[in-house]
């Protein structure tokens, strides 16, 4: 039996990939050493939480690092990946802008994330291909996040050609039972938050919700949200295997205040925090349901997950000002109705001792609505630049494969096969479309291990971004005297990212872990999303060079410090020219503490301090360099839990967000279509503190 | 790699860093050309020889095609709604990074070398030329009665075909809103070059030879008499959609 379930823990261990099964549901290691019985017949089983790693950048951020956060969000614990740039250009509850290793993913075009496996880049989304919106999931119900920085896994599916964030939903046993907590904040924050979570259940089971009010640090923030997420296991048989049902709802309003001109700002006519409208704003609404069923045999492991989605997205902003319409204003007005439904599945067989053998199937159909319009200062239409129906389907073929050859030595591997199918409907052009487009991603890895406390880490693997469904009904450009109003990108095909990484990791006891990474990603066919036009522009081939260094000491139980550097030369191949937005120097340095004074209590503090160099922008341009840091600290006792956090420690006035178009505001200054620097404020010092009792 | 690392290390002790910047601009001056003038011959045989040639313009942008794909059209802000474009120019797809905002006539005979303004630019490499045609008005320092008041082009010559010279006049009104998109440009600017650029008509497209004055029939007048090409003729629609398409306009770069 003690084989059995030894085999068992291997066959998981190395077949699961970091973001498909929660580490609670892993049985046992395989490795297990058997340990001398004492005179009472224990036994001590060392269990793994997570898959081996298949490179040097990959990150576990687990609930150590989560509960000395500060947050106001779950996009604010994504902060913590190395190399990860987190940016909000808009206000909360809007998706934010990010930035992964030379690329701008824009919303999530090139950066993959999942939900307990659940994929949450929104295809085709009428504000940016991969949208990603993390607000249905409260910042208290995630347990861990797994980072993957580069296409390295065959289970990474569409938008990972940068890299894949895993969440993992769960509250730890240290926080389990009933807590209800208020916080309130400098801003005029008011949250109030619920976590239930039994005792006696494992950690996947909970239940969360919140609802926020914050009026927001400047001009028209103000933000108004509501969610809630559980899960439950509802079967737990050894034969039938287990099922647990995951549910979420949520609804947000909030303002949209968008950039100011960064010659307004010194010119004295606007502030860094203020707005130039104040009627622009959005609101989003979700609804998911979702079934997981995993069942392990003697040699088999089967993780089988379905669900549905409703989603909402409205979208009122103004990038320009006066500058096309300077009658009107250039408002555009963004909605979107979607029904999404998916699948996946992942069998992994092992084959022999050191062979795994992993098959698996995806599967997505959206049918959403989408329109763009112009409208004016009353929010009357003006005019339709967007009216699609779309149903997409999205599927995937992958094959993969674990080999252990020797002891100091492992191969994982294998190949996927995406197919895209698009059946749109354009009702402002009356036209429609169809089409289908595929790509084959193989991945392959090696690692080597030396020495115990050594790993070498050797890896290509190639990425995938589909295209957005509007590409089926494009116009064809070159037509005499055709308005060149509509999206226009050329013939819809997949973006391909080839990246390989080189990295060592090194463990020095359990004081200390270093990882160094080297990594080069090419593409053929770029393409950029420009969020003034609001289309996606082809661009010439691109290669990113860059390497990641990641420390970690612990020098006392108590005490974490952390410390990570992202280096990267992004540029396109052809011109030698810098590709607008990625940054090249990305640091952070963390202390956490966590230190229990038995009976008296639990202190948890975390310092995250984040360096950013200066970032080529458009034309030329060039964003300032910052350095921001964020402070919590927190006290737990008995059924009491406080904390303080401070948001923008240094008091800096930054700017979170910067950008270079064109824009004109002043109805009696000149229009000019030249581009120049806008930029979105970051939050300034701020405060909140909260108080919540548990149960 | 290594100036990477020497920028970073003062960052740490910055905790609100100005830094960051515009993108350099420079200022170019742009002239009338009219080295495009000359004799063309149309299709139907008709030798033009031009002895005015006035147009009415606005706002000329500059355009660098950038990263952009070079087989692909398109251009960045192009959702814009209710505009009539002319002809979209093989140039055509880039983002405007230049300018010289206002109102001109453009006379490319009487006043070839005049000099419209000084451009503001930024810093790179530019592919195409933008620009507004507008009707012409008092504004513009035009003189009661003069032919141009009014209308977008004012032409004045002779079409010779055989023994027969016809003389003619074309008052020519675009459409309102339209804009010429893609005019040939090709220049860097910035780097301690200083070019004068020069916006020129030509009467004969230099690609494909087509005269300016391609389909339109002198012909229709009675012998003996000069033909008037007026808003609402056939023959006006003919040479109004020609002249405002980008293949008979042309700006050039002149390094001082």
């Amino acid at each position: 039996m003690r084989a059995a379930v030894a085999v068992l823990c291997a066959l998981v261990c190395a077949s699961a990939t970091a973001e498909e099964l929660p580490p609670a549901e892993l049985p046992p290691d395989a490795d297990v050493a058997p340990v001398e019985l004492d005179d009472e017949g224990y036994e001590t089983v060392i269990q793994a939480d997570r898959a081996p790693a298949v490179s040097a950048s990959e990150h576990h951020i687990g609930p150590r690092v989560l509960e000395t956060t500060p947050r106001r969000t779950t996009e604010d614990l994504l902060r913590r990946a190395p190399g990860l740039l987190v940016v909000q250009h808009g206000n909360e509850g809007k998706g934010h802008q990010l930035f992964l290793r030379g690329f701008d993913a824009a919303h999530g075009a090139d950066v993959e994330v999942t939900v307990d496996g659940l994929p949450v880049n929104e295809w085709s989304n009428v504000h940016g291909n991969g949208y990603i919106d993390l607000a249905f999931v409260p910042p208290e119900a995630v347990l861990s996040i797994d980072v993957t920085e580069a296409p390295l896994r065959v289970g990474q599916g569409p938008f990972a050609t940068a890299g894949t964030l895993a969440l993992h939903l769960g509250v730890p046993e240290s926080q389990r039972g009933v807590r209800v907590a208020y916080e309130a904040g400098s801003t005029n924050r008011h949250r109030v938050s619920v976590v239930a979570a039994p005792r006696d259940a494992d950690e996947g089971t909970f239940f969360v919700a919140e609802g926020l009010w914050d009026a927001g640090f400047g001009a028209n923030r103000t933000t108004a949200r509501g969610a809630a997420l559980g899960r439950v296991r509802v079967l737990d048989d050894p034969d039938a295997g287990a099922l647990d049902v995951l549910a979420s709802v949520m609804s947000a309003r909030f303002g949209l205040p968008g950039a100011v001109r960064v010659d307004d700002v010194e010119a004295g006519r606007i502030d860094l925090l203020g707005a130039y409208l104040d009627d622009t704003g959005g609101a989003s609404a979700r609804a998911v349901l979702a079934l997981v069923h995993r069942w392990a045999g003697a040699r088999d492991l089967v993780d089988t997950r379905a669900w549905v989605q409703l989603r909402e997205l409205d979208l009122l902003e103004s990038y320009t000002g006066l500058l096309d319409d300077p009658v009107h204003g250039d408002r555009r007005h963004q909605q979107e109705s979607a029904v999404t439904g998916g699948a996946r599945l992942r069998w992994t067989r092992r084959l022999h001792p050191t062979l795994d053998l992993t098959v698996g199937a995806d599967w997505l159909t959206t049918r959403l609505a989408q329109r763009e319009r112009h409208v004016d200062a009353d929010h009357r239409p003006l005019s339709t630049t967007r009216d699609l129906g779309l149903v997409q389907t999205a599927a995937a073929l992958l094959l993969g494969a674990r080999w252990e050859p020797l002891e100091w030595l492992a191969l994982d591997g294998g190949l996927r096969a995406d197919l895209f199918h698009f059946d749109a409907t354009d009702h402002a052009e009356g036209r429609a479309g169809d089409d289908t487009v595929a790509a084959v991603s193989p991945r392959v890895t090696a690692t080597f291990l030396p020495h115990v406390d050594w790993a070498v880490h050797a890896g290509w693997g190639r990425g995938l971004r589909p295209p957005e469904g509007r590409a089926v009904t494009h116009v064809d450009a070159g037509s005499a005297d055709r308005e060149l109003d509509r999206y226009r990108g050329g013939e819809p095909q997949v973006t391909v990212s080839d990246t390989v990484e080189v990295g060592v990791t090194w463990r020095w006891d359990l004081y200390l872990e270093m990882s160094l990474a080297a990594f080069a990603t090419f593409i053929e066919r770029e393409s950029i999303f420009d969020h003034v036009s609001g289309v996606n522009l082809e661009v010439n081939p691109t290669r990113r060079l860059g390497g990641d260094l990641s420390i970690h000491a612990m020098p006392a139980p108590w005490l974490d410090l952390r410390g990570t550097l992202t280096v990267v030369d992004a540029r396109f191949t052809g011109s030698g020219a810098p590709i607008p937005g990625a940054p090249t120097l990305l640091g952070t340095v963390e202390a956490m503490v966590r230190h229990s004074f038995g009976a008296s209590g639990d202190l948890r503090a975390g310092l995250h301090v984040m360096a950013l160099g200066e970032r080529p922008l458009a034309h030329g341009a060039t964003a300032a360099p910052l350095a921001i840091g964020d402070l919590l600290v927190g006290y737990r006792w008995e059924w009491l839990d406080a904390s303080v956090s401070v948001d923008n420690l240094f008091a800096s006035d930054w700017r979170e967000g910067e950008y270079h178009f064109a824009s004109h505001w002043d109805r009696d200054a000149p229009r000019s279509a030249l581009p120049v620097l806008h930029a979105v404020a970051g939050p300034p010092i701020g405060v909140r503190g909260s108080v919540g009792v548990r149960f | 790699m290594k100036h990477l690392f020497l920028r970073f290390v003062p960052i740490l002790a910055l905790t609100a860093c100005d830094g960051g910047g515009e993108a350099g601009r420079v200022s170019v001056p742009v002239a009338v050309d009219g080295s495009g003038i000359g004799e063309s011959t149309s299709e139907l045989g008709w030798t033009v020889t031009l002895t005015a040639a006035r147009v009415a313009i606005a706002d000329l942008e500059l355009t660098v095609e950038g990263e952009a794909h070079a087989s692909l059209l398109r251009t960045v802000g192009d959702w814009l709604v209710g505009t009539a474009w002319a002809h979209p120019g093989h140039q055509a797809g880039g983002e405007v990074t230049g300018e010289l905002p206002g109102d001109f006539v453009l006379d490319f005979v009487g006043g070839a070398g005049a000099v419209l303004g000084e451009a503001t630019a930024l810093e790179g490499a530019y592919h195409g030329a933008n620009f507004a045609f507008r009707r012409a008005t008092a504004a513009d320092g035009l003189a009661a009665g003069d032919p141009l008041l009014g209308h977008t082009a004012w032409l004045e010559g002779t079409a010779t075909k055989g023994d027969v010279t016809v003389p003619f006049t074309a008052a020519l009104d675009a459409p309102d809103g339209t804009r010429l998109v893609g005019a040939e440009l090709e220049v860097t600017i910035g780097g301690g070059g200083a070019p004068t650029l020069r916006l020129a008509l030509l009467t004969t497209d230099p690609e494909e030879g087509d005269s300016l004055f391609q389909k339109v029939d002198f012909g229709a007048a009675a012998p003996g008499t000069a033909l008037d090409i007026r808003p609402g003729d056939s023959l006006h629609n003919v040479l109004q959609r020609t002249l405002v398409t980008h293949d008979h306009w042309r700006v050039t770069a002149e390094e001082d």
